[in-house]
């Protein structure tokens, strides 16, 4: 097991932090040099001096980050140098232009892989398997429960509750996370079905996708309620229509405006019964930009790494599993400690937020 | 059981009835009346006994799956259902072909497992079962197994369906569905056959009373009745040969909330039909309505509120006496027969207990849920008000008027008249605000309030929002700027706005947390904000 003195990456209170070169990765506070993953507001903060970040997240990041924020960008798989360690950003197929973040130090190589998954998603480049001595994974969805059905089925599942919605003459609205999930869902939907519109936020972010060189389906925005707007969009289209939306303005007067509408909810938290019960939409679809629990352990396996450290999410249960299979595996938090002080504590906190923050799943 | 776990799956994607019927009639349609037999068996809440616990079954998953116990216990906590993560726990293999195919041969098969005393035949079958079954199906049988069964089908929808789909009244299925049954194909087929069922307890319309209370009384009230306006739920109470039922003003079946009153029901002749009005009882004295509550609103009985509110059915008329149909007599004769009918069950079982006496010295109970409500000969309109001043103390919600020589008419109401006892009015502070759910999850739809006793709050009632309302804004804006702290839907503010609340009566209950029960409470209007009060 590697010392913490040969460790390339530490947990510090401002997060992950690389002492040999000097620069933190997806920092919780502003510090001076930011290697950020994604644009996600849990993992692109503001306020840092200088971010550097993959070329293919430009526009989002920029979107997400301001634009005063210095952001410099990086191709997929080209290395830089960053006070003497090796750095490289590698496609993590989470959204657009996420990445794994590689380190080279003195022949030692870390890999952080920030949120990622390894379904394919036209959305964003595919996931790239990196080998590495030591793997930093997330574990969002690290339970052997979550296993997620295929792209093919959940899209057929929601093109035909959509032609069913407009049987009726209901427009059908999905709730999913503005950044990366909404152009996911858009880009499952069959366009011949009925016109697709969307809500400002995700208008906003799918500029960002199609100036990315992203195709999506072509749509209209619906903007807030204001005077002569129902009538330029012709509420009458709404009956046939797919609305994609953000789950924060469920209830809202945007939402409203849209007459009678049947809402569902695109997320991994769907996969369990009493979420989909506790959101009250009439319907819950499996999409996730996370890996389950079967590619979690497969990208581990194929890492090669000789250490696995377990960041985020579910992280007690897959490091003891992995354990169990004869993986040198630790949190940060436990990391050096034995193995008895670790076994059947599982992190509260990290148990809570799966319980009561899932809306916020990829946020 | 593949056809099966897909209606249950189908289900809980139709968001309203209409959906849900077009998914469970072709199923019943399809599938064999056995099957159908089983899914209603299923639907209604029934389950096999015993069933397994659930360490049991998590046990038997140990043993097969490929993760540690910390993992599946984990993993069960994460959902929620120990059924359904171990139906994901457990990994698809759909190797063996199983003998099983149908919902009964499943039914039977489980069954019989869990009643079997040897633990290794029961394991053997439960893992051969999961390797046959698929995910879907896993599910339905870890819940059936474990007596957990969800579906997102009430009975009354249920009985609505079948309704539909036989041509019957929701009423006759109600009847089939509460008489006792097994499961079997003959089962199945009575339940959707509308023939051989002319003798079912089914109830006769309801006959309601026109609102005088702020009309004044009619000129001839010599030509009334009059008796009390209970406070409970309206019924009628058929008791047939092989069958009784309590109906409620509102159709449903109510014998599994009240068997005291269907034991009661017993003593009753044969086709015998009253209507009147359930009233919680104890220490002879009427509970207030709220109490009488707690024996409803719960989906299962509790036996803690069948503990503490005892039922009575006060009986105010009779609709068919040992098969006649009466409701054409004039009400006065109805009446006499009532009496009659009553007072000779109670002489007929004051006698067994002088009887009974003789022998022993126990005392004997006599049933005391079946009463019969009092009437009064009105002389003047100032023996209607001595009256009206009584019906607060009496706990009732005012009087009734019936013309004496009325027949049991459901299409005028000019035959009975009610007048209600004037409301109280208090003045209470809103503590709390209630948001919807789904699309009216920013809307506020219900208020809670609460009175100063000693400096403390005590909650009493909460009132429902209108859009109406007048003050709605400004709660609203109070609201924003004075919240301290939200609970899920709930949502507690400073206890500074202070409401005039009407309520029909003001009674005090020990049922309640707060030692009143308040009936029918509006608000009436906005007093203002008050930093703290004594109300």
């Amino acid at each position: 097991m590697a010392s913490s003195k040969e460790s390339l990456l530490i947990r510090s209170d401002a997060g992950l932090y690389c002492p040999q070169g000097d620069f933190f990765i997806d920092p919780l506070k502003p510090v001076d040099k930011a290697l950020v993953t994604h644009a996600h507001s849990d993992h692109a903060r503001s306020g840092s001096r200088q971010y550097l970040t993959a070329a293919e997240g430009k526009h989002v990041m920029r979107s997400r980050l301001g634009s005063k924020a210095m952001i410099e960008t990086i191709a997929y798989g080209e290395r830089c140098n960053i006070g003497g360690v090796n750095v490289s950003f590698h496609s993590a197929g989470h959204v657009l232009g996420s990445a794994q973040i590689r380190l080279e130090y003195r022949g030692q190589i870390w890999v952080v892989s920030g949120d990622y998954k390894t379904k394919y998603d036209p959305t964003c480049s595919g996931f790239e398997q990196l080998q590495a001595h030591c793997f930093i994974t997330e574990s969002t969805f690290g339970l052997p429960i979550y296993r997620w059905p295929s792209s093919e089925s959940v899209a057929s599942e929601i093109n035909s509750w959509w032609a069913e919605n407009q049987s009726e003459g209901r427009c059908s609205v999905v709730f999913a996370y503005s950044f990366g999930k909404a152009q996911r869902v858009m880009s499952m939907l069959d366009e011949s079905i009925g016109p697709i519109y969307v809500h400002p936020a995700v208008d906003e972010l799918n500029k960002q996708y199609i100036a990315s060189g992203c195709k999506l389906p072509s749509y209209g925005a619906i903007g807030e309620k204001s005077a002569g707007n129902g009538a330029l969009l012709g509420l009458s289209l709404f009956p046939k229509a797919m609305v994609i939306a953000p789950p924060s303005v469920f209830g809202s007067d945007w939402c409203n405006q849209l007459g009678d509408f049947s809402p569902a909810f695109a997320s991994g938290w769907m996969r369990i019964r009493a979420n989909r019960k506790r959101q009250a939409m009439e319907r819950g679809f499996i999409v996730s930009d996370h890996a389950d629990w079967d590619e979690l352990n497969q990208v581990i396996q194929e890492s090669g790494a000789q250490e696995i450290i377990v960041h985020h999410g579910y992280v007690g249960p897959l490091v003891r599993d992995l354990r169990r299979r004869g993986f040198n595996a630790s949190s940060f938090a436990s990391r050096g400690r034995d193995l008895s002080t670790l076994s059947g504590k599982s992190p509260k906190l990290d148990r809570e937020r799966s319980n009561s923050d899932w809306l916020q799943e990829d946020s | 059981m593949k056809a099966f776990s897909e209606l249950c799956w189908q289900l809980e994607q139709s968001s309203n009835l209409e959906k849900k019927k077009r998914v469970l009639i072709p199923y019943f349609n399809s599938v064999s009346r056995e099957d159908a037999a089983w899914s209603v068996f299923l639907i209604c809440g029934r389950r096999l006994k015993p069933s397994f616990q659930s360490s049991k079954l998590k046990n038997f998953a140990a043993e097969v799956s490929p993760f540690d116990d910390e993992l599946l216990h984990e993993s069960c906590t994460a959902v929620g259902d120990t059924a359904e993560a171990l139906a994901f726990l457990i990994a698809d293999s759909s190797l063996s072909e199983f003998e099983l195919k149908s919902l009964s041969d499943w039914m039977n098969a489980i069954s019989a497992a869990l009643r079997s005393d040897d633990l290794s035949k029961q394991k053997e079958f439960v893992f051969s079962a999961w390797k046959a079954l698929g995910e879907l199906e896993r599910l339905c049988f870890n819940r059936i197994l474990l007596g957990s069964m969800k579906i997102d089908l009430s009975p009354k929808e249920l009985i609505e369906i079948l309704a539909e789909m036989s041509g019957q009244s929701a009423q006759q299925i109600a009847l089939k569905l509460e008489s006792k049954w097994r499961v079997s194909e003959e089962f199945f087929e009575a339940l959707i056959s509308s023939s051989g069922y002319e003798n079912s307890a089914l109830s006769y319309p309801f006959a309601s009373a026109a609102d005088r209370t702020d009309k004044g009384l009619p000129e001839d009230i010599t030509s009334y009745l009059a008796e009390w306006k209970w406070d409970g739920i309206r019924a009628q109470l058929v008791k047939r040969r092989d069958s009784i039922a309590i109906w409620s003003g509102k159709g449903e079946l109510l014998n599994e909330r009240c068997l005291e009153l269907i034991s009661a029901a017993e003593e009753l002749p044969d086709d015998t039909v009253l209507d009147g009005e359930i009233l919680g009882w104890k220490d002879a004295d009427v509970l207030p309505f709220a109490d009488l509550e707690l024996r409803f609103k719960t989906r299962k009985l509790s036996p803690k509120a069948s503990a503490e509110v005892a039922l009575v059915f006060m009986a105010f008329d009779i609709l068919e006496d040992s098969g006649e149909d009466v409701r054409s007599l004039p009400l006065l004769e109805r009446k006499d027969r009532l009496s009659q009918l009553i007072s000779s069950r109670r002489k007929r079982a004051a006698s067994e207990f002088e009887q009974l006496s003789l022998f022993s010295p126990c005392s004997l109970q006599l049933n005391p849920s079946l009463k019969l409500s009092p009437v009064f000969q009105l002389e003047n309109t100032e023996q209607f008000q001595e009256l009206l001043k009584d019906a607060e103390q009496m706990k009732v919600e005012g009087l009734l008027l019936k013309k004496k020589d009325s027949s049991y008419h459901c299409e005028s109401e000019l035959n009975w008249l009610k007048i209600e006892s004037p409301g109280k009015t208090l003045e209470a502070v809103l503590i709390s605000v209630e948001y919807g759910s789904g699309t009216k999850s920013r809307k506020i739809v219900a208020y809670h309030f609460a009175v100063w006793k000693n400096a403390e709050l005590i909650r009493v009632c909460k009132i429902r929002a209108e859009d109406s309302d007048e003050w709605q804004d400004k709660i609203a804006e109070f609201v924003k700027s004075n919240t301290i702290k939200r609970f899920g839907p709930l949502c507690s503010i400073k206890p500074e706005l202070v409401f005039q609340i009407s309520s029909k009566s003001i009674v005090s209950s020990e049922l309640q947390s707060s030692g009143v029960a308040l009936r029918k409470p509006v608000i009436i209007k906005l007093l203002g904000e008050r930093a703290s009060s004594n109300s």
